[in-house]
């Protein structure tokens, strides 16, 4: 079996962060710092919130 | 990749003497044989301590948390322990001092897990939560779960703000539903009739309450100037009418006065001083007279009375004319601001004056009156008293005015407040409206990935001891279980085998306990298989007591396979079988060190002695200087025997079923004719070159001389017999060169017997360095 050099905490934390960065949640730029900061338990809300508000959902094309 | 290469204990537990364990290089696997209480633990122990601070072998044997007492040989201090081991990345050295541990240096030691007897079923039988905490390190996301806990967090102050908003939206349109129907709902729309006042130019409703406010201050300010000078004006009066009083009072004084007032005084004043020391005379002392003596000194005194009347009347009006003076200085400066505050009442009714406003006319007409006499001096008395009169019932006029302006401005910036607030809370609940999905999104994504991590990883830990089972008991269908965590428990782990007609059942309900101690010992393996194996030494104290013998052999060959990966394989068993494969080479002997324990004492210790295998024996006697012929045949006897048994059993020769084993009379003719004929092994020690045939022994025609010999075997080697007296010993040791000889062509001291036939041309050992053919027994 081979091992993997990465803590449990950060192997998980880096497959969260591509899906985030994948379900357009977090901003590409960010997923290194964030995903350290995901593994180490150093996230707080304020961080949650920043990341998430900092990438904004495109506005639905207008109808009229 | 870290091999260990010596250890050595001093004082620690069985070790009462110094006990040192040479681990050969090149050998992944070392198996310590010894019988109980030899010291196999011991030897566990000390790579306990020193790599991972604690003697495993102490716990739970109800001595408590504290075993660090117990760590020490008995004979022994604690203070005696030194535990030393040296690898390929270095030497550590361990001391115990006051019951506390020192490695030197600290860092860097080797990492150990330990496999003991007790713990194999605590890994199957024990409380889920204790097994979890066997797995916990693999699965360890402490760091995320608490990130996970901040979203949580976040999600839920976000609703609560969320809520709030919402009751702010409530409490901001009631407020203008309030204001809308305190002015009577003038509109349909509230809101539109909200957004519309709130929108309506308020510039000339606040420049009249600005004027109103203007005309108020400055007709309040001409009241009270009015009062100030009437109040300094009565000051003045009542000084002057105390003026004249005491004016009066002083003409009086003077006229009672005489002329010479001054010296007649002093005059007086000395004749008091006379009186008052010579007391009531008889007689005028000045002109002698009798008549009017009696009444002298009291004639003194009144005349001395009347003369400080005058004095008094003086002093009095010289004060009453001082508080005129001063009554008369603010009197002109109260008329002088009541001045200044006439003009001023006069001015703020002078502009512009908005139509809706009762008109300051009345004031207008004073104002030109006052210019009309005369610009430059002070107001007339009577005017002003106009003026204020006038002042007064404007503001009276206005107050009303003011009134209804104001409660409207506030009404409107009441409107204006409500409506900012709605905005503002619109727009908050707007940004919180988009935010939390997201979050929520966010958090759904961080607990499927959780989930499908950590299932992944039991997935794959119980996928290969799936595997490791498989391969001690093939075919048994028992290898396929899974390991769970409770959903309900995170820290509960599950484990469930599969079995004909039960669904998930535990496998303490159904496995053997040998079967249990395998899964138990797989299990254990897989899990530090996970965690740096290139780096950890892996150490099985005892484990395998309770497997049978076939089952024995295939663990051995899933240690020796589990063995590439880990830095080190240390096993010790008390199990007899092992140490006598690897005697006669049934063992991976070149990959495999075995180490033999003799019996402990407490003066001897632990005491080490290599293994030898028989072979080496046999090759040993042979190679003396004068070769003892008994040994070598009896020696020779037994290798022959090991040789045949192998060769009858890879082809299946027919060998005479007997109630006791086969002797070299039953297993020589069992190697026919024909196969005789065809047996041959290739030696492929070095590599031979292309074109070249390799090294080859023809068994049969070695077997052929050496059934010529057998029989020395039982004549010289086995028995007493005089049969033997007429036999040269050279021929008994002749006996075993051949037998030596035919063994090392058929054996490799290290790759073992040729016993495999995966290459489907030939039997050979594992590195295929002896091949023997055929494949199978001629027809």
């Amino acid at each position: 079996m081979k091992t993997n050099p990465k803590t449990p905490a950060e192997a998980l934390a880096d497959r969260i962060t591509a899906r985030l960065e994948r379900e357009k949640l977090l901003a590409e730029d960010r997923v290194s710092r964030f995903s350290a900061a995901l593994a180490s338990g150093k996230l707080k809300a304020g961080d949650w919130r920043l990341a998430i508000e900092a990438v904004k959902p495109k506005a639905k094309p207008s109808t009229e | 990749m870290t091999r260990l290469s010596s250890l050595r204990l001093e004082a620690l537990r069985g070790a009462t003497r110094s006990f040192e364990l040479k681990f050969e290089s090149g050998k992944s696997v070392v198996i310590i044989f010894g019988e109980n209480g030899s010291g196999k633990s011991t030897i566990c122990d000390g790579l306990d301590l020193l790599c991972n601070g604690n003697v495993g072998s102490l716990d739970r044997k109800g001595l408590g948390a504290a075993t660090s007492r117990f760590w020490h040989s008995t004979n022994r201090k604690s203070t005696d322990i030194e535990i030393t081991l040296a690898s390929s990345a270095g030497t550590w050295t361990a001391k115990v001092a006051k019951g506390k541990l020192t490695v030197i240096p600290s860092e860097g030691r080797p990492r150990v897990a330990i496999l003991r007897r007790h713990q194999i079923l605590d890994l199957l039988t024990g409380r889920p939560g204790d097994r979890y905490e066997a797995v916990r390190p693999f699965i360890a996301i402490d760091g995320v779960d608490e990130s996970e806990r901040a979203l949580r967090d976040l999600m839920n102050d976000v609703e609560r703000q969320q809520s709030i908003a919402n009751a702010r939206i409530g409490e901001n349109l009631q407020s203008i539903e309030n204001i809308w129907k305190q002015v009577g709902c003038p509109a349909p729309s509230k809101f539109e009739w909200a957004e519309a006042e709130a929108n309506r130019d308020t510039a000339e409703l606040d420049q009249a309450i600005n004027l109103i406010r203007n005309v108020t201050n400055q007709r309040n300010g001409l009241t009270s100037r009015s009062q100030d000078w009437e109040q300094a004006g009565t000051r003045v009066e009542n000084a002057r009418t105390a003026l004249n009083k005491a004016e009066a009072a002083l003409n009086t004084e003077l006229q009672n006065a005489v002329a010479g007032g001054e010296e007649l005084t002093q005059l007086l004043q000395a004749a008091r001083h006379f009186f008052q020391h010579h007391g009531q005379p008889e007689a005028c002392p000045l002109c002698g007279s009798r008549e009017f003596a009696g009444g002298l000194p009291e004639s003194v005194e009144n005349k001395l009375d009347s003369l400080d009347s005058l004095q008094a009347a003086l002093s009095d009006r010289a004060k009453a004319q001082k508080a005129l003076d001063q009554a008369a200085a603010p009197s002109q400066t109260a008329w002088k601001q009541l001045n200044k505050a006439a003009d001023e009442m006069c001015s703020a009714c002078g502009g512009d004056w908005p139509e809706d406003l009762p008109r300051p006319t009345a004031i207008t007409q004073v104002h030109s009156e006052r210019i009309a006499s005369g610009a430059d001096s002070d107001w007339p008395h009577e005017l002003i008293k106009k003026l204020s009169t006038e002042a007064t019932k404007l503001g009276e006029a206005l107050d009303p005015e003011l009134n209804r302006r104001t409660q409207r401005r506030s009404l409107l910036q009441t409107l204006r407040d409500a409506l900012d607030q709605y905005r503002h809370n619109q727009q908050q609940k707007g940004e919180l409206d988009a935010l939390l999905p997201r979050l929520r999104n966010a958090h759904v994504a961080l607990v499927e990935e959780r989930h499908a991590f950590v299932d992944e990883i039991l997935r794959r830990i119980a996928t290969r001891v799936g595997e490791l089972y498989e391969e001690v008991h093939p075919g048994e269908g028992l290898s396929k279980i899974s390991l769970q965590l409770d959903p309900d428990k995170r820290t509960s782990l599950d484990v469930l085998s599969q079995f004909p007609g039960a669904k998930d059942p535990p496998p303490g309900a159904y496995l053997s306990e040998s079967h249990l101690d395998t899964l138990g010992l797989c299990i254990f393996i897989a899990l530090v298989e996970l965690d740096a194996p290139a780096q950890t030494v892996l150490v099985l104290d005892d484990v395998v007591a309770s497997v049978d013998e076939p089952h024995v052999d295939r663990i051995i060959e899933m240690i020796y396979n589990v063995s590439e990966y880990f830095a080190h394989c240390v096993v010790t068993t008390h199990y007899l079988p092992w140490r006598e494969k690897f005697r006669w080479g049934w063992l991976k002997n070149g990959e495999c060190q075995l180490i033999e324990l003799g019996e402990w004492s407490m003066n001897g210790g632990v005491v080490g002695s290599k293994s030898t295998p028989r072979i080496d024996v046999l090759r040993n006697l042979v190679a003396e200087a004068k070769p003892d012929a008994q040994l070598v045949t009896a020696c020779a006897g037994v290798v022959l025997e090991a040789v045949l048994t192998f060769l009858t059993r890879t082809y299946e020769c027919a060998v005479p079923q007997r109630r006791t084993k086969p002797t070299l009379g039953d297993l020589l003719p069992a190697v026919n004719k024909k196969l005789r004929a065809a047996l041959r092994v290739e030696i492929h020690d070095s590599p031979v070159a292309e074109g070249a045939a390799a090294p080859t022994v023809m068994i049969g025609d070695a077997l052929n001389k050496i059934e010529q010999f057998a029989a020395l075997r039982n004549i010289m080697g086995c028995h007493f017999n005089d049969i033997a007296f007429q036999l040269k010993d050279a021929s008994g040791v002749e006996f075993g060169k051949m037998v030596l000889e035919l063994a090392d062509g058929l054996l490799h001291p290290e790759h073992g017997w040729p016993a495999s036939d995966k290459s489907g041309e030939y039997w050979s050992n594992g590195k295929k360095s002896r091949r023997l053919f055929p494949l199978k027994q001629p027809a």
